[in-house]
């Protein structure tokens, strides 16, 4: 690892190994901490769990009925993501590749989302929480602060979240990974296997049979 | 002003969160001068804000209190689960050793055999029991092939002296290894390829 010296020098910083303390496992990149899991290290796995909790949860709470089926949600799609990196470690292993040596590292991320996004497939429930009336409404525009505007965009809410749960699959993931767990189109593009474009044309088509069920409605 | 279709795709970005720096002075500056555009920035606005979730209240950030623990639980005991079709199969493996060591105790029992075939079987065990190691000496004894040759310088058998000088006067032959005594050679080649083959 080379730092620059002042005089524009390289610097040789030497990084003693050994297990880290909690503050340095922060800083550690998702190889090593997949390659120190792997070989047993809590602190590496307690990590990577904390590190990627906000996006599961977010990924799969639109489809729990109650926080305690998020929770197995997220649960589930955990081991598995942590099982399919387990096989791949330890295949390239076996054919002799380290697995923090970053060639082909493994794309933990990319497999919790597309995990999550699976379970979500099998999941699908017209009744979850948030297609209920009595959840809370989320952030709206400013400036409609009177009860009958919030009875009816309360309403509306949970039309269009009973309506984004029966989009076509890959609108629905596409809507879901954006708004939901606010990936960019790219990461988004990554997940699902099709282009960045593709993926902006699905979440258009999605927003427009959205905004044509909420026209429904006005109307 | 930049055209309205021109900036259309923009607004849906916008409204996604994902607008790029470079376009949003661009779409700003249209939508400022734009009333059309900017109704239809609001209705996106406000059908994405209809659908999206609320953030995660403190009933579901409790619910999620210990998630690592439990994933690390689940793992030992699908790792417990994966260890039982290797348990069996070494415990399958040791047991079919251990069968392999000790089933001929339990298979190599003592043949039953009725009277009739004991007795069968000593018959035929008879001849070979009889039958002991010729004793070479005696062999040529009692062909006398060699006993002829030294009838009368030898008088320790009375027996063989006698026969030797019956074989010597019924064959009349004159040669000291007559029939008799290759006969003799013969049974003796028999008797040490019988012991040969019997070790």
């Amino acid at each position: 690892m080379t730092d620059e010296t002042g005089d524009g020098r390289p610097r040789l910083r030497v990084v003693t190994g050994g297990r880290a303390d909690a503050g340095a496992a922060a800083a550690r990149d998702e190889a090593a901490l997949l390659g120190a899991w792997l070989v047993g290290d809590d602190e590496a796995f307690g990590e990577l769990v904390a590190r990627h909790e906000p996006l599961v949860l977010a990924l799969v709470r639109r489809y729990a009925r109650s926080p305690d089926d998020a929770r197995d949600l997220a649960q589930r799609t955990f081991l598995k993501a942590f099982e399919s990196a387990r096989r791949a470690l330890v295949h390239r292993g076996a054919a002799g590749v380290p697995a923090a040596s970053g060639l082909g590292a493994v794309p933990f991320r990319r497999w919790l989302v597309r995990v999550a996004v699976n379970l979500g497939k099998n999941f699908r429930r017209d009744e979850t929480r948030w297609t209920r009336s009595s959840q809370a409404l989320p952030t709206l525009p400013a400036g409609r602060p009177d009860a009958s505007q919030r009875l009816e965009d309360e309403e509306a809410s949970v039309r269009l979240r009973r309506a984004a749960l029966r989009l076509p699959r890959r609108q629905r993931e596409v809507l879901t990974l954006r708004i939901d767990a606010d990936l960019p189109f790219a990461e988004i593009a990554a997940a699902l296997g099709c282009t960045e474009n593709a993926a902006k044309v699905s979440f258009h088509l999605a927003v427009k049979r959205l905004r044509a069920e909420l026209g429904k409605e006005d109307a | 002003m930049t055209a309205c279709h021109d900036v259309a795709p923009l607004l849906l970005d916008r409204s996604a969160g994902d607008l790029a720096v470079a376009d949003a002075a661009r779409l700003d500056e249209h939508l400022a001068g734009c009333a059309a555009c900017r109704a239809e920035a609001a209705a996106l606005d406000r059908t994405l804000s209809l659908v999206r979730l609320p953030p995660p209240d403190a009933a579901e950030r409790a619910a999620l209190a210990g998630l690592a623990d439990s994933i690390r639980l689940a793992q030992q005991a699908r790792a417990q689960r994966r260890a039982w079709p290797a348990r069996f199969a070494a415990v399958l493996a040791v047991a079919a050793a251990a069968a392999f060591l000790v089933a001929p105790a339990f298979t190599r029992r003592a043949p039953t055999l009725t009277p009739e075939e004991v007795a069968l079987a000593r018959a035929a065990a008879a001849p070979a029991s009889r039958w002991t190691v010729p004793d070479p000496d005696e062999l040529w004894d009692t062909a006398g092939a060699l006993l002829s040759d030294q009838a009368a310088s030898t008088a320790s058998s009375t027996a063989a002296p006698a026969a030797s000088t019956d074989v010597a006067a019924t064959s009349g032959s004159a040669t000291p290894l007559g029939r008799d005594r290759t006969v003799a050679i013969a049974a003796a080649d028999a008797w040490f390829d019988t012991d040969t083959t019997a070790r």
